[in-house]
C-alpha cells in the first residue's frame, strides 16, 4: 500500500496517456472478433467439421475469450499501477514492468536537477502525449515516465512544485532553484 | 481436418477439453491471484477504484470457469 508521511498532501497524479491504453484494448477486441467469427467461417466452408465438433469449437470459444479477458486485465493493471505522484515534499513514481517485476522511486525536490520532455512521433504530437525525464542528482541517476499525457504541462508543474519546495525549506546553497522555460 | 484427427486420435476429446480448460483455469486463477495483489497492496487505500477493478476481473474469471465447466461436463460423462 502506498503511503505518505506525516503532513504530506499529493498535489496532482498523472497516469499513462488512454491512447496506449486505447491500443491494448483494440487488440483484445480484435482477438474477441476473431474468436467469433472463426466458428461462423467454420460452419458456412467446413460444415461437417462444424456439426461434428459444435460442442467442443463452443468450449474452445469460451476459453479463449477466458483469455483475453486476462490479457484485458493485464494490460490494464499495467496502466492503472503505473503513476506519479506529485506531493508537496517528494515525487513518487510507481512503475510496473510486468506483474512481478515493480519499481517504486521516491524523489526528494532537493535532488532533482532537471526535467526534461520528449515526443517522437506523429500519434504522440497529435494526441499531446510524451515521456518525462527527471535528472537527479548523485547516484540516483535518472527517471522517465513513459507516454504520459502532457509532458510540458507535466514537466511545469514538477519545477513549478520543486521551486515553492525549495524556497519554503532550507537546502544547499549550491542548489539552484530550476527555472522553468 | 486430417491434422485434428491425429490429434484426436491420440488424445481424444475426452483429454483434450479437459487438458485445455486445465491450463486456461491455472493461467486465470495465478493471474487473478496476482492483479488482486497487486490492486490491494500497490494502490491506496482510499482508491474504490483499484478495488472495482479486482473485484470484476475476479467475477469474469469465476464466471467463465463456471461457463466452461458447463460445457466441459459432456466431455467428461
Amino acid at each position: 500500500m502506498i503511503s505518505l508521511q506525516a503532513n504530506e498532501h499529493i498535489l496532482f497524479m498523472h497516469r499513462r496517456h488512454w491512447f496506449p491504453l486505447f491500443l491494448v484494448l483494440f487488440r483484445i477486441f480484435l482477438g474477441v472478433v476473431v474468436v467469433i467469427v472463426a466458428p461462423i467461417l467454420i460452419r458456412i466452408f467446413i460444415p461437417e467439421l462444424f456439426i461434428q465438433y459444435s460442442q467442443f469449437i463452443y468450449f474452445m470459444m469460451l476459453l479463449a475469450i477466458q483469455a483475453l479477458w486476462t490479457f484485458l486485465f493485464l494490460g490494464i493493471t499495467d496502466y492503472y499501477l503505473d503513476v506519479w505522484i506529485i506531493t508537496d515534499a517528494r515525487l513518487i513514481l510507481v512503475e510496473l514492468n510486468g506483474l512481478f517485476h515493480r519499481t517504486v522511486t521516491s524523489i526528494d525536490y532537493v535532488n532533482i536537477q532537471d526535467v526534461s520532455t520528449r515526443i517522437v512521433g506523429l500519434i504522440p504530437t497529435f494526441f499531446h502525449y510524451g515521456d518525462v525525464t527527471i535528472q537527479s542528482a548523485g547516484t540516483f541517476g535518472e527517471f522517465t515516465f513513459k507516454e504520459i499525457a502532457h509532458p510540458n504541462d507535466v514537466r511545469e508543474k514538477i519545477l513549478k512544485v520543486r521551486n515553492e519546495y525549495l524556497s519554503t525549506h532550507e537546502h544547499h546553497p549550491a542548489e539552484q532553484s530550476l527555472r522553468s522555460t | 481436418m486430417d491434422y485434428f484427427d491425429s490429434l484426436q486420435g491420440i488424445m481424444g476429446l475426452e483429454l483434450l477439453a479437459p487438458f485445455f480448460f486445465g491450463v486456461v483455469q491455472i493461467f486465470s486463477l495465478v493471474l487473478a491471484i496476482v492483479i488482486r495483489y497487486h490492486f490491494r497492496h500497490f494502490s491506496f487505500a482510499h482508491d474504490q477504484r483499484a478495488k472495482v477493478i479486482s473485484n470484476v476481473f475476479l467475477a469474469g474469471v469465476i464466471a467463465f470457469f463456471a461457463g466452461s465447466l458447463i460445457l466441459l461436463i459432456p466431455f467428461l460423462l
